[in-house]
This record gives structure tokens, C-alpha cells and sequence, in this order.
């Protein structure tokens, strides 16, 4: 009986503390949830402010690279065409009529070769702001016309394949990702003295993917995410601002094999 | 003394009930228009706890219904566990391992329910089933965590405790915590007036805990968990290595 009343009291004990024991362990775990999500949120928030920066920094050197474009393009106006067709007008001056006919043919076949070479000034400075490829042949085409030129030069191996490319991306994205790999194949060729330089495009559902593979000195992505968030690196902040336009992602990385460096790109076609 | 207590109890029974009755009409005014599944299954959860709470009240005094009692509270395990795991299921993304995973957990605890309840039957010692209640709660316990977890892994730019899922995930978990040793120790406990004392504050304590919890998150509105993120293939091929091969 007394050994009854024992294993009772104890059962007793046990369920109280047992209960309450069960019940603090709850109301701590929910809590201590609560409490875990709150930091994530107002990490997330200081993350989204960082984040906030970075887009008005991109926007600013976005706005800058315009700028300079601008600017670039009005010296080459002003310092190339201008006084090219200066030169040209001064060979047709109206003195001419009372030159020799000897020197008035010489006259009119200089201002003649001036003019062809200020028409070829003008093609250059138009292609380099919308290559004719690109906008009449599509991405493909002028890639791997960039691609061969670069080949030609003979300074580097160069070369582009395209696995996948039935169904095109739209013109402006076209152009943007033109931007893109022209910026990047333009930094390898300042900076990694690479031997080749390689260019695959494949697609998967919804994304476009393009990849450039190269043997130099590259970046690894925490690089080019330090290099893109300073001052100096306004090309690599004018691809982030593209790419971000596209809603794509880029990654630097460097291949299974350690031998090469490669850049991925990778495109949504609708979001 | 007796009479403070008994007001006490008085108290406590009404606050009992109320939170019982509360639950209705706090749906029919926040929820009576939205047409998801898992709130669905609350409100026929709601209209189940009502009814049972009804019959077992009812059982208790009317002497020709006592015999239903036990079947009443050895059911209760095995229905109020299809309840959740039909919130649960429908909880989670279409796709979601989890739901598979709820779907699994539940068959198999509804033929281990049956096959327990089937072997004590026919041994003539037709029990409040603690060994069934137990497993149900640890199982119970193991899906709130996950989903509490699952919370923290996926973050939304909410706060979680201002959903309903989220609410009616901790009314279960702190629902089964809180009873776990009182229904763990009923079948050999079960005839100890000690126990039956603490069994009548604690289940109603429970209870009342419960309800007011289901009540608020009425009150809440409903999230969908979210989607998995779309992540990038570790070995993306474009067919580079090929051409490297070939070419370089």
C-alpha cells in the first residue's frame, strides 16, 4: 500500500514537471524562432539597403559610362571628322575656279580621298556604337564575326560555337548581352594575356546561357564582386548594370581542370 | 475556502466552454471568405473539436453513454492526427518531398492505430490508448519541427508570426507538448483520483491554450510556403569540353 502510494506520488511528480517541462520547452523553441527570424529580417533589411546602394552606384557609373561614351564620341567627331572636313573644304575653297585645271584636278581628287576617309571615319564610329552585324544578323552572327576578327589579328586563338540558338532573344537583349561578352572579351585582351579565348552559347528551358573560356590571368568571383563594388572598375560595374536589366546572373569561376578561367552568363528569355 | 475554489472552477469551466464557442464565430468573421484548402481543414477541425467536445461532455453525464468514452478519447488521437496531417499536407508546395513524406507517416499511423486498437480489443482490455497517443505526439512534435525549420531555411519577408500557418503549427506543437505525459500516463494512471484531478486542469488548461490559439490565428492571415528558389546547376555543361578537346 505505502509502495503504492509512493509510485502514485511519483507518477504525480513526473506528470507535473514532466508538463510543465514540456510545455517551457515549447514556448522556448517557438520563441527562440521568433526571436531567429526577427535577426534574419532585419539582416535581410540591412542587405537590402547594401543592396539599395549598390543599384544607385551601378546607376551613377551606368550614367557616367554614358558620359563617357558621349564624350569619346565627341572628340572622335571633333578631333578626327572635323578637321578632316575642314581639310576637304579647304581644297574646296572658291580660289579654285581660278587655279590651273592641273592643280584644280589635284585639288578635288585630295578633297576627294579626304572625304572617303572621313565616310570610313564615320562607318567606324557607327559600328562601334551598333555593329551592322548585330543589328542585321542577330547575336550569333556578330559574335562570332568578333570572334573571328580577334582570330585574324593573330594575337590570340579566338573562337565561338553556338549549340543552341533556334529561338533568339529580343533585340534589346540581343544588344545587352553584345555589351556584355564585348566588355569581358575586352578586358581579357587588356589584362590576361590569354593564349585562346573561347565562346559556347547553349539553352535550357528558359535560360540562355553563354560562356567564355580563356587560358590567362581571370577573376574568381569574389574578385570581380570586390572589383565591381569600387570606384575604378567601371567596366565591370557597366556589366553588373546590364546584367541586371537582363535579370541574369554572370559567375567568374575557374574550371574543374584549374587550367582555365570562365565566365558564365546566364540569361532568362522572359521574366 | 471550498466556496473560493469552486468559483474558481466555475470560472474556469465557462472560460472553457467560451473558448469552445469562440472559435465559430471568429471564423464566419475572418476566414468566412477564403476558399484555401488548409484553412478549410481548420474550420471542419474546429467543427469536429465542438462536436467531440459535445459528446464527451454528454457521455460524462448521461450513464447510458458512458461506455462511449473510451472509444470517444482513443479515436480522438487517430482522427485529430488525419486533421493535421491534412493541414500539414496541404501546407507545403505542390512537389514538396514533405508532403510524400506526410502522406507515408499517416498511412502508417492509421494502420498502426487500427492494429493496436484491434490486438487490446481482442485481449478484452479495451484501453485510452497512451502508447498511440504518445507516438502520435512525438510524430506530431517532429513535423512542427520541421516546419518550424523549414521556416527559418526559407524565409519570407514576413514575419512568420504574423500567419496563420505558422499559428496553428504552434497551437499543435504546444498542444501535444503540454499533454504528452498526461495522456502518456493515463492507462496506468487512468483509475488515480490524483490524476484524474490534474487530468481535468491540465487537458482543460490544454484546451483552452488550444482554442484561444486556433482563435488568433484566425485572426491571421494565410501565407503560402514558398516555392524552392530556382537553383543553378553545379555541373552546368554547354558542351565547352568538347570543343576544347577538339579545338585547343
Amino acid at each position: 500500500m505505502y509502495s503504492l502510494q509512493i509510485t502514485q506520488n511519483f507518477g504525480n511528480t513526473m506528470l507535473i514537471i514532466g508538463t510543465i517541462g514540456m510545455l517551457f520547452m515549447g514556448v522556448m523553441l517557438v520563441m527562440a524562432l521568433v526571436f531567429h527570424q526577427k535577426r534574419i529580417m532585419l539582416f535581410n533589411k540591412m542587405a537590402q539597403e547594401f543592396e539599395k546602394e549598390k543599384q544607385e552606384l551601378l546607376l551613377n557609373s551606368s550614367i557616367k559610362f554614358q558620359e563617357e561614351e558621349r564624350q569619346r564620341l565627341a572628340a572622335d567627331l571633333h578631333d578626327d571628322a572635323g578637321p578632316l572636313l575642314a581639310t576637304a573644304r579647304l581644297y574646296l575653297n572658291e580660289n579654285l575656279i581660278h587655279q590651273e585645271p592641273a592643280i584644280q584636278l589635284q585639288s578635288i581628287l585630295s578633297a576627294r580621298q579626304i572625304i572617303d576617309d572621313s565616310i570610313q571615319l564615320i562607318r567606324n564610329i557607327s559600328h562601334s556604337l551598333l555593329p551592322p552585324t548585330l543589328k542585321n544578323f542577330g547575336l550569333d552572327a556578330a559574335l562570332v564575326d568578333m570572334f573571328d576578327k580577334i582570330n585574324n589579328s593573330g594575337t590570340i586563338k579566338a573562337s565561338a560555337r553556338f549549340h543552341n540558338n533556334t529561338e533568339r532573344l529580343e533585340d534589346n537583349q540581343e544588344l545587352l548581352v553584345f555589351r556584355i561578352i564585348q566588355e569581358i572579351v575586352g578586358n581579357i585582351l587588356k589584362h590576361s594575356n590569354a593564349g585562346f579565348l573561347h565562346l559556347t552559347q547553349n539553352a535550357q528551358g528558359n535560360w540562355v546561357y553563354y560562356r567564355i573560356h580563356h587560358d590567362g590571368k581571370g577573376l574568381v568571383q569574389k574578385e570581380f564582386d570586390e572589383l565591381s563594388k569600387k570606384t575604378a572598375g567601371l567596366g565591370l560595374k557597366n556589366i553588373q548594370s546590364r546584367i541586371n536589366v537582363l535579370h541574369g546572373r554572370i559567375f567568374f569561376e575557374m574550371d574543374n581542370t584549374q587550367s582555365y578561367y570562365k565566365i558564365t552568363l546566364e540569361i532568362p528569355r522572359h521574366y | 475556502m471550498s466556496k473560493i475554489i469552486a468559483a474558481i472552477l466555475k470560472v474556469f469551466l465557462v472560460i472553457y466552454f467560451l473558448s469552445y464557442l469562440l472559435l465559430l464565430p471568429l471564423f464566419f468573421i475572418f476566414k468566412r471568405k477564403n476558399k484555401e484548402g488548409v484553412v478549410r481543414v481548420i474550420f471542419y477541425y474546429i467543427l469536429y473539436i465542438i462536436c467531440q467536445e459535445f459528446l464527451t461532455f454528454s457521455a460524462s453525464f448521461i450513464a447510458p453513454l458512458r461506455s462511449l468514452l473510451i472509444p470517444l478519447y482513443s479515436s480522438n488521437s487517430v482522427i485529430e492526427f488525419s486533421f493535421f496531417c491534412a493541414f500539414y499536407f496541404l501546407l507545403f508546395p505542390r512537389k514538396h518531398k514533405i508532403r510524400t513524406v506526410t502522406v507515408i507517416v499517416w498511412i502508417s499511423f492509421i494502420i498502426f492505430s487500427i492494429g493496436y486498437f484491434h490486438l487490446k480489443g481482442s485481449h478484452g482490455s479495451f484501453t485510452f490508448g497512451s502508447f498511440v497517443v504518445g507516438i502520435e505526439a512525438l510524430i506530431l512534435m517532429l513535423l512542427c519541427g520541421y516546419y518550424l525549420y523549414f521556416q527559418i531555411t526559407h524565409t519570407l519577408n514576413l514575419f512568420v508570426y504574423r500567419t496563420f500557418n505558422f499559428w496553428i503549427i504552434v497551437t499543435f506543437f504546444l498542444f501535444v507538448s503540454s499533454t504528452f505525459f498526461l495522456y502518456l500516463m493515463a492507462d496506468s494512471m487512468g483509475k488515480s483520483p490524483d490524476y484524474q484531478k490534474y487530468y481535468f486542469f491540465i487537458n482543460s488548461g490544454a484546451n483552452i491554450l488550444k482554442n484561444l490559439l486556433i482563435g488568433f490565428a484566425l485572426t491571421r492571415k494565410f501565407v503560402q510556403a514558398p516555392e524552392k528558389d530556382f537553383t543553378r546547376p553545379d555541373d552546368l555543361d554547354l558542351g565547352d569540353d568538347l570543343i576544347l578537346t577538339r579545338e585547343f
